[in-house]
């Protein structure tokens, strides 16, 4: 349990920002993203699972955000879609037209292999196995996913 | 590009600084604690022996504050900067920045945080604020972005070292960690936007060795009592609620009590084997006390049992169900049983609690700069092999090293010396280290930078080699 990459610690400053993007891809919530983020790294000091590799640990915490983030929408008392909060001491707030303002406009189920595929830069398989779906499943959404962000992106330009 | 546009947005968009330190504190308390410990043993030995420090020319503002500074400091205290002309009032709290230690890999501060008009801090406080000190690094020549991810230039997280009842006195200290994306710049500011003696936090084990096989006295769980934590909700873990008993039972209170060092808000209340026939910890809150939950009601606390030997260790030692009840908290454990007995009296179940507690919050405006003095490194002309590994740079400071290799894990647990020129031995424990494995980027092998720190300061000019798993590195 001597590597980094089963070290709890070490785990959280190398990738709870990956986590948090990933959660954020997902729910479009800052406050969501940041309890997402927590959670994941209460769930890894809890349950300490062995890892082999520090790949390993990654797909693990993605993983385990993407159950997360996609449990948040399963609470009864939330709504199906949150609006995006105000916070001034927070970061900045994605633009008007921009590549993420498009991702989040997706629908909700193609937002994490979205994310997987242009942020993490995850295979087809990877994703699949991520996010416990079929890779065909996944490369339908990917493509049609795709095809949705062209058009998005393409109305965003200016005349 | 699609993908590089999409990672530059989203690179923009936090997480907050405050969030991930919230985080580190959470995931890293347990381990602070005992490098706490470490560093107080070591203090105490420096203090005997080193009779001139540089600071007590200023004893006389606040001696014990002082005092305990300079045992913090230990064998640094000679190294430390003092800090002057650096401080702030408001609302009849002044605020102190004291002294720091830095080369350019980490800075240590320490500040302190006096009640001039009133009696409102105890150790219990916390303070919310930043402290800021450097900027990011230049890019060196080919590269994109710093080698290694990670690293920043402020802090949010300040650790209570002592409060002097007294002079009404909190000594603090905050550190931030360069790593290799970050540099100091010769300048800090402080920044204070409240403090609170609200929260408290317990991070301690509790010996098992008193716990017998015997049933103690149970009691139904009745519908005051109130579940915020299953195993279901550990997720992915091949353990789920099934684990349960089906007997639904919490410790009676008061059977087996018992305190938890360094804490009055918190005790052991029962321990040991309930009707279920399964190991519980029921603890009792002091008055006013109660733990933190998150925003829908369930625990931030972990609960796990740690046997002496690291090799019985096993997963199902933390599966938990945790349930408020009448002044405290019942945690089962359902999966350690009587037949667990000799392993569980050799360990402890350690605590992991933030919790709230009687106290007050204050308001306000502090806001402080100063100049930060810091060591620089010295990049020596060596490259070569260490232990199979292709080492491409050695940094030295008189408080740490720093180092590029293709190591795939093995330095980060191996302790670092530095061999005088008479032959004796200083030894650098192993800090933060960073791998990437080039594998997952259509590369091979790995990248790693891994760091050790001094456990005194070196005189550069003093010191022949440095040594590492046997391989010596020359240093002059």
């Amino acid at each position: 349990m001597g590597e980094p990459w089963n070290d709890p610690g070490a785990l959280a400053r190398q990738f709870a920002p990956a986590i948090y993007r990933l959660a954020y891809a997902r729910t479009g919530s800052r406050a969501d993203a940041e309890d997402v983020m927590q959670e994941v790294f209460l769930r890894l000091v809890k349950h300490r699972p062995v890892f082999d590799s520090e790949a390993h640990a990654r797909a693990w915490l993605l993983k385990v955000a993407s159950n997360c983030a996609t449990d948040l929408f399963r609470l009864p008392w939330r709504k199906r879609e949150e609006p995006l909060e105000e916070d001034v001491s927070a970061p900045e707030e994605p633009g008007a037209g921009s590549v993420t303002e498009a991702v989040l406009s997706l629908p909700a189920r193609y937002r994490i292999p979205i994310h997987l595929y242009y942020y993490e830069g995850y295979s087809v398989a990877e994703i699949a196995d991520i996010t416990g779906k079929r890779e065909g499943t996944i490369k339908s959404h990917l493509s049609r996913a795709r095809a949705l962000l062209r058009d998005k992106l393409k109305e965003g330009e200016p005349c | 590009m699609l993908s590089e546009q999409y990672k530059r947005e989203m690179e923009q968009l936090g997480p907050r600084q405050e969030e991930l330190e919230r985080l580190y504190t959470l995931i890293e308390g347990g381990t602070d604690m005992k490098r706490k410990k470490w560093i107080g043993r070591r203090a105490v030995a420096a203090i005997a022996v080193c009779a001139a420090l540089t600071l007590t020319a200023t004893a006389a503002a606040a001696p014990a504050v002082w005092r305990s500074l300079q045992e913090h400091l230990g064998p640094f205290a000679p190294y430390a900067q003092y800090i002057k002309g650096a401080s702030c009032a408001d609302q009849g709290i002044k605020i102190q920045m004291l002294s720091a230690i830095s080369d350019d890999l980490e800075a240590r501060f320490y500040l302190s945080v006096r009640d001039v008009e009133g009696d409102r801090l105890n150790d219990f406080l916390t303070l919310k604020g930043n402290l800021t000190a450097g900027e990011k690094r230049e890019l060196r020549p080919g590269e994109t972005e710093p080698a290694v991810s990670g690293g920043m230039y402020s802090t949010s997280r300040f650790e209570l070292i002592s409060y002097d009842p007294e002079t009404k006195t909190v000594l603090f200290s905050a550190s931030i960690f360069y790593e290799d994306t970050a540099r100091p710049n010769g300048e800090g500011k402080l920044t204070v936007t409240g403090m609170s003696t609200k929260r408290g936090g317990l991070y301690a084990d509790v010996p098992c060795a008193s716990a017998t096989g015997g049933t103690l006295q149970s009691l139904p769980l009745s519908k005051n009592d109130k579940v915020i934590f299953t195993p279901d909700e550990l997720g992915g873990t091949g353990y789920t609620n099934a684990v349960l008993p089906a007997r639904k039972v919490v410790l009676a209170p008061g059977q087996t009590p018992m305190d938890i060092e360094g804490t009055e808000d918190i005790r052991v209340s029962s321990m040991g084997f309930a009707s279920d026939g399964c190991f519980h910890l029921r603890l009792d809150f002091a008055e006013g006390v109660e733990p933190e939950l998150r925003k829908d009601g369930k625990s931030t606390m972990m609960f796990g049992f740690y046997p002496e030997d690291d090799a019985a260790m096993d997963v199902r030692f933390c599966v938990t169900q945790e349930t408020l009840v009448d002044g405290g908290l019942d945690v089962l454990f359902p999966l350690i049983k009587a037949e667990d007995l000799k392993t569980l009296q050799s360990g402890s179940v350690h605590l992991s609690m933030p919790y709230s507690r009687p106290g007050t919050d204050i308001e306000g405006a502090w806001s402080t700069e100063f100049e930060l003095e810091h060591y620089l490194s010295t990049v020596l002309d060596w490259q070569g092999q260490v232990d199979g590994c292709q080492v491409r740079q050695v940094a030295l400071s008189p408080l740490s090293v720093t180092m590029y290799s293709n190591d795939k894990g093995g330095f980060h647990n191996a302790t670092l010396y530095a061999v005088k020129k008479d032959g004796t031995e200083i030894a650098a424990e192993p800090g933060g280290a960073n791998y990437t494995n080039l594998g997952a980027q259509g590369g091979e092998g790995w990248d790693a930078f891994n760091t050790w720190k001094f456990e005194e300061p070196i005189d550069i000019e003093d010191i022949s080699f440095l040594s590492l798993k046997g391989t010596l590195i020359p240093v002059n």
